[in-house]
């Protein structure tokens, strides 16, 4: 801590206020470009001569706030790497939190900070190719090795002495939401600081950058989609595998249906049946001579199938038009109640002496509908989430009550979610 | 309503300052030095008695994230800030600030420009007999001397649990195993005191009643 002060540049005279705090060893002029030792009698240390100042939308003495804390900008480096890459970094300074840097490179604004519990010793000791955890996240070496920066221009104050050409090694391990984790390493000091990428239109109206200055990196739906599920990351994985595994129960249950009749018949019967579940679908499979005889199904008095080989009769309404007559078999499936039904096989052909089978199942799912269904709740639940911003809780209890909604037949289950979901995302 | 503060500090004892006879609250068991906030006089707790030392120096109000009688939480522990004493460096300083913990324990939280480090008082070995013969960037045994320098202590606020003299110096090293772990070795008089404890983000500090 310190108090802030101002003094002339011993080469050219401009005035110079140092606000940065005690630590700050050095302010380059901002005129001349000498760089003055603030430790040594106001001493010239070099001069970044014949440099082109470089434009970009952030200029020393900005201030504004970044995850709720007041930072100045007091100092500015522009480093490059081996490709010819130049990027921006401004160091940033607050008397409660100290120094930290604002990073800047064609439009994407990073806040970075340093942390001094990664434990280098074991980092140096180790391979450094191999992914380093820190807190609850793991990082991964990004392009799978490290990169050199060189310091290309200085303006400002700096907590060190900054010469043009000075190298830093820098290894960058990138984790989940848009976090970096990057190991510097100079001739003097290996230090490790966390990065994150920031919203730059908040950056840009917090530090009070003019419309015309303002860059913004434009980005394609699928960088966007990446982003949104970087920053997310592990809450889809979790509803995915939630549905996933949803998916799966289903599927199992779908092979341990309740086999209810399976008998083959060659003249008028009369069957007694018995749905113990209402869950799912009852399948009727029909096989052998079925153009011979027709088919009815009741609940006491009360006619709810009728089917032969011209017509069908279900829910009120008839349809003229069954199998074809080529057909040897058929699967009719019907929603049915809980209790007994009365099953009537009528031979309507007198001359055929082919029998026909009759297998009835219930608790049947058809995969054919369970599947779509699940890739559109999919879909639902990923674009609810990103774009709709709905908590994955909420997602999980939307999706757990639409499945089994569906599963029992309960609609009341079905409009509590939708209703649910609709309060959610008001909110 | 306003005004009133949000947290009420427990007392220990209640002195007067001998010298003013302003009514002193004491709120930690141990204290050994406090300021009186009415005449700036620094007085010594031994025992029962009381006396005054000298007048503490006034420190110039510096923004910081603790003010003393505001508790904070630091890693789901509570702690209470006390007091703070303010050493220079030459052109800045820092402070320490005295946290009393859970069970009346002492706590230092040494913040420097964004570096803040919590330690507590310990008896550790330490793999050195000679102070003055510790070189920075050295190793010796599992640590590594990160920092040798001087202090000049340039005033105090509120109570401490331990004697400061205003303008006295003293030397110390800051020792790392790795990681955020930190050992604080001062120096004074041919006796060294430690301090054990590490370095902490600074954004993780809450307060308890914001």
């Amino acid at each position: 801590m310190s108090k802030f002060y101002s003094i002339k540049c011993p080469n050219c005279s401009a005035p110079l206020a140092v606000i940065g705090g005690g630590r700050v060893q050095t302010i380059t002029c901002a005129y001349c470009k000498s760089v003055i030792d603030l430790n040594d009698n106001y001493k010239i240390l070099s001069q970044f001569k014949n440099v082109v100042v470089p434009q970009v939308p952030f200029k020393i003495g900005m201030r504004g706030k970044i995850e709720n804390v007041e930072w100045t900008i007091i100092g500015w480096i522009v480093y490059k790497d081996e490709d010819g890459s130049r990027w921006s970094e401004f160091l940033l300074f607050s008397a409660l939190y100290g120094y930290s840097w604002l990073i800047y490179e064609k439009g994407i604004i990073s806040f970075s900070r340093r942390i001094r519990d990664l434990d280098l010793r074991k980092w140096q000791k180790g391979v450094a190719t191999l992914p380093i955890f820190y807190k609850n996240g793991h990082y991964l070496l990004e392009d799978g090795e490290s990169y050199q920066s060189v310091i290309d221009f200085v303006q400002g104050e700096l907590t060190w002495v900054a010469k043009k050409g000075d190298k830093i090694e820098c290894w960058d391990y990138k984790g989940a939401k848009r976090e970096t984790i990057t190991i510097e390493r100079s001739a003097n000091e290996l230090e490790t600081y966390i990065t994150k990428e920031l919203d730059a239109d908040e950056v840009y109206n917090s530090f009070k950058v003019e419309e015309k200055d303002r860059v913004i990196k434009k980005r394609g739906v699928i960088d966007r989609l990446k982003e949104e599920l970087e920053d997310k990351n592990r809450v889809p994985f979790i509803g995915i595998v939630a549905i996933f595994t949803a998916l799966f129960i289903t599927i199992i249950l779908s092979f341990s249906a309740d086999r209810v009749l399976y008998q083959s018949f060659n003249r008028d019967s009369n069957r007694s049946i018995t749905i113990n579940s209402d869950a799912f679908l009852t399948k009727i499979e029909l096989k052998g001579d079925i153009k011979s005889y027709s088919l009815s199904l009741y609940k006491g008095a009360k006619k709810i199938l009728y089917i032969d080989n011209s017509k069908v009769f279900f829910a009120k309404k008839t349809l003229n038009k069954s199998w074809s007559s080529s057909a040897v078999g058929a699967d009719i499936y019907i929603k049915l109640d809980k209790g007994v039904y009365f099953l009537k096989i009528k031979k309507i052909d007198p001359i055929t002496n082919k029998s026909i089978n009759v297998k009835i199942e219930s608790g049947v799912i058809r995969l054919n509908y369970i599947l779509p269904l699940f890739i559109l709740i999919l879909l639902f639940l990923v674009y609810s989430h990103i774009f709709r911003k709905v908590s994955m809780f909420s997602m999980f209890l939307i999706a757990l009550f639409i499945i089994l909604g569906f599963a029992f037949n309960l609609s009341l289950l079905v409009l509590i979610a939708l209703i649910y979901f609709f309060m959610k995302r008001g909110q | 309503m306003k005004n009133q503060p949000i947290y009420q500090m427990p007392i220990e004892k209640t002195i007067n300052c001998p010298q003013c006879g302003h009514p002193l609250p004491i709120h930690f068991k141990w204290t050994k030095l406090v300021e009186c906030p009415a005449c700036k006089s620094s007085i010594f707790l031994e025992d029962e008695s009381v006396k005054v030392i000298g007048k503490a120096s006034t420190l110039s109000p510096e923004p910081s994230l603790l003010n003393i009688g505001e508790p904070i939480i630091i890693d789901k522990r509570e702690y209470l800030p006390l007091g703070k004493i303010r050493y220079s460096y030459g052109r800045g300083f820092w402070e320490e600030w005295f946290l009393k913990g859970e069970s009346n324990r002492v706590f230092w939280l040494s913040i420097d420009e964004g570096d803040f480090a919590l330690e507590k008082p310990m008896n550790i070995p330490l793999p050195f007999k000679d102070f003055h013969s510790l070189q920075v960037g050295k190793e010796y045994g599992k640590y590594v001397v990160t920092e040798k320098d001087k202090a000049e202590c340039v005033g105090f606020e509120g109570e401490l649990p331990r004697e400061v003299v205003v303008g006295d110096t003293y030397e110390y090293i800051h020792l790392s195993k790795g990681g955020a772990s930190l050992v604080t070795v001062e120096y004074k008089d041919g006796k060294m005191s430690i301090f054990v404890g590490e370095w902490i983000d600074p954004f993780t500090i809450k307060k308890v009643y914001e």
